[in-house]
């Protein structure tokens, strides 16, 4: 009998040490999620906004909102959820709105650049952004340049042709001219 | 150095965070206490925010904290710029007469045959 006690004393010890090491786990997996959804808005930055909006902004907040601001599990899990999935639903937006003021600041000549505080988001090239982003942009910027120096060439080309035209027809006239002019004082 | 104002139209849920702000413009406001106060998903907080702050109406800066004595990494917070100040108050009263309900307009029974 007391070795049964002794059995169940020690079953129950080991039963609760473990049920609280489970549970710590599963606190620290679900934990896990919203940072991960995190993550998925992250990868969808442009690279260079990465640092300042997700290590230096998103991940700080959401450590507060799972840290700090529910002691409820369930509650802060939701709220972290909630944070980290409503920026990655807006995160393209975020990311050109962003890039789209960079650019107009660049080219506002009211704005000396690097006066914002987010100078890290602002990139030097304003065709970088898009370089660096989506290969569909990058394809169809690359199109477009090839487009574009095409069109160059032929601009460049028709206007050649059109000076050694306009050259040829100058001189053409030049000798009929001077040939009638010849002919008249002789 | 804070970039220069500019002039920003305020949509209702700008008008929500700038509010916010205006109620005391001294004090440091974060993402997740705007979200909130203002009832608005970081989905469209963040974005405001980045807009505010790119017009010059809102500035940043990170919690001066030893990340590592506190255990965790420092915040970013959030103050209104003073040329936003005057700016947003003039937004807001603008906003708020044209979402000001029309006048009711009292309408006078009259009994058929009776004279107006």
């Amino acid at each position: 009998m007391t070795a049964w006690g002794v059995l169940l004393f020690t079953g129950g010890c080991l039963v609760a040490v473990l049920s609280g090491l489970i549970k710590d786990e599963i606190r620290g997996w679900l934990d896990l999620v919203p940072y991960g959804i995190l993550r998925l808005a992250a990868l969808l930055l442009e690279s260079g906004q990465r640092k300042t909006i997700y290590e230096d902004e998103w991940i700080p907040e959401l450590y507060h909102i799972l840290r700090k601001a529910d002691t409820r599990p369930i509650s802060r899990l939701f709220v972290g959820i909630h944070f980290a999935f409503g920026l990655l639903v807006s995160v393209r937006g975020i990311s050109r709105r962003i890039n789209r003021e960079s650019q107009i600041d660049a080219s506002s000549p009211n704005i000396v650049p690097g006066d914002s505080p987010r100078e890290s988001l602002k990139v030097p090239d304003r065709l970088t952004p898009v370089v660096d982003g989506d290969e569909t942009v990058l394809m169809m910027f690359q199109t477009h340049q090839e487009v574009m120096n095409s069109f160059q060439d032929t601009y460049t080309a028709l206007n050649m042709e059109n000076s050694e035209k306009d050259q040829a027809q100058g001189a053409a006239a030049h000798k009929i001219a001077s040939s009638f002019i010849s002919e008249m004082t002789q | 150095m804070s970039p220069t104002f500019q002039d920003l139209d305020l949509t209702p849920k700008m008008a929500d965070v700038i509010k916010v702000f205006l109620e005391d413009p001294q004090r440091p406001r974060y993402g997740f206490e705007l979200m909130r106060l203002t009832g608005q998903p970081s989905g469209s907080l963040y974005p405001n925010l980045a807009k505010f702050e790119n017009a010059g109406w809102l500035t940043g800066g990170k919690e001066d904290i030893d990340p590592s004595a506190e255990g965790r990494p420092a915040r970013r917070w959030y103050r209104i710029t003073g040329a936003a100040v005057p700016a947003a108050r003039v937004q807001l009263d603008a906003l708020s007469e044209r979402y000001r309900p029309p006048v009711a307009v009292r309408l006078r029974l009259s009994s058929p045959g009776a004279t107006p």
